[in-house]
């Protein structure tokens, strides 16, 4: 054979897949490289938590940027040419980048996390974080006090959500969008598998018609937090036994292989397409399908609140508090629900606007809840970091998330 | 793994030449040898070592967000692998069937590309690459819609009666089949690479001899294929044994293989249980393959 060959064919070959496997792992080289770039240097991680943020140089009054990063689907149009966003550009002359990289609020904080410990920018004016993790954030001096005089329209914010634990007063946050964890259907495969046309509780998804064809989601709030309530539990207030209890009913259902998959926002395709049935759902994301339906169980549903937050050294603090105090105008947080933004608003004066532009959205519970639909919902109790690791680390080694 | 291409100590084209100038040529390799190397110090070694140390770290107080300090705690270890055996064994056996059924597939396929494809050939191999110019994670999220409970492949093997569980999503199958998908070409090309390489002739001097077909592709065939056939096995084992992401999206909980815990470990920032986690992975791995090269008997392709 050819000896004379330099490059064997099967060297070559190998070359040539040991390139493509690159290629192939690239995909999830991104996760894989954060999280190793996370490993270089992440020792000593949270020891020494500064409890005061560094503020950066605000370069606001000559730089007229803001870089603010979002979840998808929280911005009309998002905030592409004729949306609310674009208002705001040409109202204050600030040029806003906005991108919508969220979509896992520990993905996230992990990205920007060596950063925000090694007291080095973020590069992001406004993130917006869910209650627990803004928790962390404030707790771990990472974002920045915001000033109330810029934004005289935060008196506006939704009473019940001033006094928040995490937040007394709301010094460092201002909500974006509240909703609810609940449960959602496709109504036909439902209705096909069990012969119902709604569901009313969490235990109907334990049903046995419904086994492979239900998930649950892996926002261990929303999914421990519904199984509590449902076995009467109040989630503000729960003790270490309740959790367990809850725990063991979820154990049992995922061993058993009733619960199909744990996932984040992956679960509404497999919803849409049929091939789950029901799922505990987020109130937004449901919403606007006729296919599907999303239902308060009757021992509740789960409310939280998605919140904007200064990162620590932002360079244009002032621009992001402008921003915040536009949102926070009734008239702009009315347009934007128009828009197509379907969660609660942290802005009920924006009613009268919504009113005049959809009639019907405004009558729509699941934007201007009323008092009586709240008070079928609760608040996850804030965890200390402690049980937050633990709960965390149980609740994983159930659903392999 | 790395197939580390070791620079072998360069050839002087005549063994006369003065021995100077082998010096010199051996100092010229050595300094193109250092981008490389350079490479592989800051981007392998160091990581490595990095990684290592974490693996070792203690933690300070019950739980990941009270942080963790430099010692060497080898338990870190210990308690990771009983904690998470399982995984760490369901994620050898998926790999370990994935890598067998992609060989019984690609063996014959490769066959038929470098014997019998003719001026089709090419085509072939094309299409065997094709699939790269997608990205993995769109392919496998297609295989979603494809594989769905209500499609055509799951309806008409519930028809027959094939599914324990009346789906494949979802399900070991579902896992083990993603996993084949996407490390098949890694099988075919190292296979066609060494069977192109046959001389013809020697299958039909086994024929001359004798020997039925059956024979002769177990004497000559098979034997010449060797270096692809481990070339390939390590390819498509190797990665498939740490993949997450067919797990992920085609499996279930009751599914989960080690890189999916070591994923989650680093997002809850147990860092040095993932690290732990990583090192034991490499530590079987690297036996595994060694054990296997041995047996295979082709030290020469490392």
């Amino acid at each position: 054979m050819n000896q004379e060959q330099e490059i064997t064919p099967e060297s070559a070959a190998l070359l040539r897949g040991a390139l493509q496997r690159r290629t192939v792992l690239a995909g999830a080289g991104g996760v894989a490289l954060a999280a190793f770039l996370a490993a270089c240097g992440g020792s000593g991680n949270g020891s020494t938590p500064s409890t005061t943020a560094a503020a950066g140089k605000d370069l606001s009054a000559t730089e007229k940027k803001l870089r603010w990063q979002n979840w998808p689907a929280y911005m009309d149009k998002e905030g592409g040419k004729g949306s609310t966003l674009t208002t705001f550009e040409k109202q204050n002359g600030v040029d806003v980048n906005y991108t919508t990289e969220i979509d896992d609020n520990i993905t996230f904080t992990n990205s920007v996390q060596q950063q925000l410990q090694r007291k080095q920018p973020t590069g992001y004016d406004i993130v917006v974080l869910t209650d627990w993790m803004a928790g962390k954030w404030i707790a771990n001096g990472w974002a920045l006090p915001l000033n109330k005089e810029n934004i005289p329209n935060a008196k506006n914010l939704r009473p019940q959500l001033v006094e928040v634990p995490f937040d007394k007063g709301r010094n460092y946050s201002l909500p974006w969008m509240s909703g609810f964890a609940g449960i959602g259907i496709n109504k036909k495969v439902f209705k096909r598998l069990t012969g119902k046309s709604e569901i009313k509780s969490i235990d109907e998804l334990w049903d046995p018609k419904l086994k492979g064809r239900i998930t649950v989601l892996s926002e261990m709030r929303d999914t421990m937090g519904l199984i509590m309530m449902s076995q009467g539990k109040n989630i503000a207030e729960f003790t270490d036994a309740d959790f367990q209890d809850a725990l063991a009913v979820l154990k049992d259902k995922v061993d058993s292989g009733q619960v199909r998959q744990v996932t984040g926002n992956g679960y509404l395709p497999e919803l849409e397409s049929g091939a789950i049935a029901a799922s505990t759902a987020w109130s937004g994301d449901v919403d606007g399908n006729p296919d599907l339906a999303w239902f308060v169980p009757e021992s509740g549903a789960t409310y939280w609140t998605d919140n904007m937050l200064i990162p620590a050294l932002a360079s244009h603090k002032t621009n992001a508090e402008k921003a915040m105090n536009f949102y926070y105008d009734p008239e702009n947080a009315g347009r934007l629900i128009a828009g197509g933004v379907t969660y609660v608003t942290p802005v009920p004066l924006a009613k009268p606007t919504v009113q005049k532009l959809d009639a019907e959205l405004a009558k729509n519970p699941l934007i201007f809840p009323s008092e009586e639909f709240l008070s079928n919902t609760q608040i996850f109790k804030v965890l200390t970091a402690e049980e937050n690791d633990n709960y965390t680390e149980q609740f994983n080694d159930v659903v392999g998330a | 793994m790395a197939i580390a291409l070791t620079p072998g100590v360069p050839i002087a084209p005549g063994g006369e030449a003065p021995p100077e100038r082998v010096k010199r040529k051996g100092k010229t390799a050595y300094f193109l040898l250092i981008p490389g190397m350079a490479w592989l110090v800051f981007f392998f070694v160091i990581p490595l070592g990095s990684l290592f140390l974490t693996s070792l770290e203690r933690p300070l107080g019950s739980g990941p967000s009270a942080g963790y300090e430099s010692a060497l705690r080898w338990q870190n270890y210990t308690e990771a692998l009983s904690k998470y055996d399982t995984e760490f064994l369901r994620s050898f056996w998926y790999a370990g069937l994935a890598t067998i059924v992609c060989l019984i597939i690609s063996f014959p396929l490769a066959y038929f590309i470098a014997f019998r494809a003719g001026r089709w050939r090419n085509l072939l191999l094309v299409l065997i690459v094709a699939p790269f110019f997608c990205s993995f994670l769109i392919r496998t999220y297609a295989w979603k819609t494809i594989l769905a409970d209500d499609g055509f492949i799951t309806t008409f093997a519930n028809s027959l009666n094939l599914l324990p569980d009346d789906r494949i999503l979802a399900t070991p199958l579902a896992v083990v089949f993603g996993l084949v998908y996407n490390f098949l070409p890694f099988m075919v090309l190292p296979l066609y690479a060494s069977l192109e390489r046959i001389d013809p002739r020697l299958i039909e001097a086994a024929a001359d001899l004798y020997a039925r077909p059956w024979i002769g592709l177990q004497r000559v065939t098979i034997p010449l294929a060797m270096p692809g056939i481990v070339a390939g096995t390590l390819l498509t084992f190797i990665p498939a044994t740490g993949d997450f992401i067919n797990s992920q999206l085609l499996g279930s909980p009751r599914t989960r293989m080690i890189g999916n815990v070591i994923q989650t470990q680093f997002a809850r920032d147990a860092l040095p249980t993932a690290a732990a986690l990583s090192f034991s992975l490499m530590a079987v791995i690297l036996v595994v393959v060694f054990t296997y090269i041995r047996r295979a008997g082709t030290e020469e392709l490392l």
